[in-house]
């Protein structure tokens, strides 16, 4: 007796995380638009992904930015990396900016939390126009 | 063959996106638990992802000459393509052939399945960019026959 069967699979639409809603009316409030070097949207998905497959070669580096600094470098534990995930004082504004051996550099000034996917990472810095310090919590992971 | 008999169950790597058979069946009738929700992300920009499943013969007869095919894909702008896995393959970039047939007649052979054995099958989504938002589920339809 001839066998046929149906199988119906489906998917839904994604209901944003309460940390993506905050990422995302955080980003809208200043203008953000969190990318990576190629100006691709980076999503917390993706980075989760990009930090698995780094596993247990990144680095997890708190720094502590003085008041009013300006690029403050910070010490890297490797020469390059190749993500960078930067969790700041939420509601103290500080600004990032990176060098890369692929010559891209670029700023970024935002609250709270930063996510950044840049490849060959050479240099960070830092600036602080607080009138207090921020803590601010890097991770580091080569991709190899 | 009983239409029951035959079950869908996840592949053993998280998210079900290759290994060997889990033991984990994919819940009738509508089989949502094998893939992600999709981000509003990834329908802007769009986005691929794979799944594995294995298709198994839980009941006591034998179901031969076996073929899959897809009769529904999910929306203009996603599609599903379907290629045959191994026991244990687990990258789908190093799988090839992933092809969308719409009839038997050039459907997959996945031979015969005597009882308790199983056969692994991939999924690959494509969601294009500027996919529109939508409310509920979005689905596509996996055919199976034999005798």
């Amino acid at each position: 007796m001839p066998f046929l069967k149906l199988f119906t699979f489906a998917w839904q639409q994604a209901i944003p995380s309460e940390e993506e809603q905050d990422m995302r009316t955080f980003a809208h409030k200043i203008d953000l638009q969190i990318r990576d070097e190629n100006e691709q949207i980076v999503t917390g998905e993706e980075l989760a992904e990009c930090l698995r497959l780094a596993g247990d070669n990144s680095s997890d580096v708190n720094y502590q930015i003085q008041p009013n600094q300006v690029d403050q470098e910070l010490t890297l534990p490797t020469p390059t990396v190749d993500i960078i995930y930067i969790k700041g004082d939420k509601g103290l504004p500080c600004t990032v900016k990176f060098n890369s051996t692929t010559g891209t550099a670029f700023t970024i000034r935002a609250k709270g939390h930063i996510f950044m996917i840049v490849k060959n990472v050479q240099k960070v810095f830092v600036s602080n126009v607080n009138a207090t310090p921020i803590e601010i919590r890097v991770i580091l992971a080569p991709l190899g | 063959m009983n239409l029951g008999d035959l079950k869908v169950y996840k592949s053993s790597l998280p998210d079900s996106i290759g290994g060997v058979i889990s033991p984990i069946q994919v819940q009738e009738p509508s089989l949502s638990s094998l893939f992600p929700d999709v981000k509003k992300d990834d329908l802007v920009k769009g986005g691929t992802f794979y799944r594995k499943a294995f298709l198994k013969n839980g009941g006591a007869d034998t179901l031969t000459s076996g073929v899959i095919w897809l009769v529904m894909q999910p929306s203009d702008t996603q599609g599903v393509s379907i290629a045959m896995g191994t026991d244990s393959d687990n990258d789908p970039m190093t799988v090839e052939n992933f092809v969308s047939p719409e009839a038997q007649e050039n459907g997959l052979s996945i031979g015969t399945l005597n009882p308790g054995d199983s056969v692994g099958v991939w999924f690959k989504v494509v969601i294009g960019a500027a996919t529109p938002e939508f409310k509920g589920r979005t689905f596509f339809q996996l055919a199976v026959a034999g005798a």
